[in-house]
């Protein structure tokens, strides 16, 4: 994929740690932070980051890229319509370059791909669901792989699946971030 | 006294429009210029919340924020438990305003 390409440009800037596509309801959709840094951990910062943007747009101005610096990182967020590339780098990282190469990321994020992103994103969440919802139903009703091909084979089979996937391509009806 | 002596003369460098000086509580200490009135509502929040981010990715001593508008640039700076938010126009190069400031203000 050539957004990969694009990342990993960002990466090869000399300094940049880490970086991340979200979408602006905080699901990760490319993780490229470093390897200690699981999402589970920087979970808080997306919906904080969020909550930020949600906030100055409300009793400031739309303001799309935010740059802080803390001791010796600095993070910089920059929002694109429904995405925000996150980028954590170190001190000595070039600021002017990273924006430059933040530029080109962000113009190779179109809806199409977006939409590609978030349906991976969807389909790699999916398996924790069935999880939650198995043990609870178990005593009152058959586990669902084995009563569905008892019944009918194939299309009852697929149909769920369809019906999984549709959740995740609802958040994409959205502009500047909002859902309509 | 010589805190805000020096804080005004913020004021005299280009590209510079207004700028607010709050306590962490909200207090606005002082203000000069333009579209500073907004800025004293949310700078305190954002200090805060900044702050907060950081910690999500395990970062540690926040010193600077840099918030870019369309329009306008918002440099927000934590100041001896105080936060100073000064407003440049859009032509303002960043950086260079950011070391005066700091001059100014006798910062690292």
């Amino acid at each position: 994929m050539m957004l990969n390409k694009v990342f990993d440009n960002i990466l090869d800037i000399p300094g940049v740690d880490g970086v991340c596509l979200f979408s602006t309801m905080g699901k990760v959709l490319i993780n490229r932070m470093p390897s200690f840094m699981s999402p589970d951990i920087f979970e808080d910062g997306l919906r904080r980051i969020t909550a930020l943007y949600d906030t100055m747009d409300e009793n400031f101005l739309p303001c799309d890229d935010y740059l802080l610096r803390f001791e010796e990182k600095w993070v910089l967020f920059r929002r694109a319509d429904q995405v925000v590339l996150l980028v954590l780098a170190a001190d000595k990282a070039n600021f002017m370059s990273t924006r430059m190469v933040t530029n080109m990321a962000l113009k190779h994020i179109t809806p199409a791909l977006l939409e590609e992103l978030t349906a991976a994103a969807g389909l790699a969440a999916a398996p924790a669901a069935p999880v939650l919802v198995a043990p609870a139903g178990a005593a009152s009703a058959p586990p669902f792989p084995v009563a569905i091909p008892a019944v009918v084979p194939a299309p009852q089979a697929a149909a769920p699946v369809e019906k999984a996937a549709e959740p995740s391509k609802a958040p994409l009806r959205m502009f500047r971030g909002r859902a309509y | 006294m010589e805190n805000n002596l020096a804080i005004q003369q913020i004021m005299q460098t280009p590209n510079v429009i207004g700028y607010v000086r709050c306590s962490e509580s909200g207090v606005v200490i002082e203000q000069e210029g333009n579209e500073v009135d907004v800025l004293a509502n949310v700078i305190v929040y954002f200090q805060q919340i900044a702050v907060l981010i950081g910690e999500s990715f395990g970062l540690e001593r926040f010193h600077e924020a840099q918030i870019q508008g369309k329009s306008l640039i918002v440099v927000c700076i934590p100041l001896n438990g105080e936060v100073l938010g000064v407003i440049l126009n859009s032509r303002a190069r960043v950086p260079e305003i950011v070391g005066q400031i700091r001059q100014i203000l006798h910062l690292a």
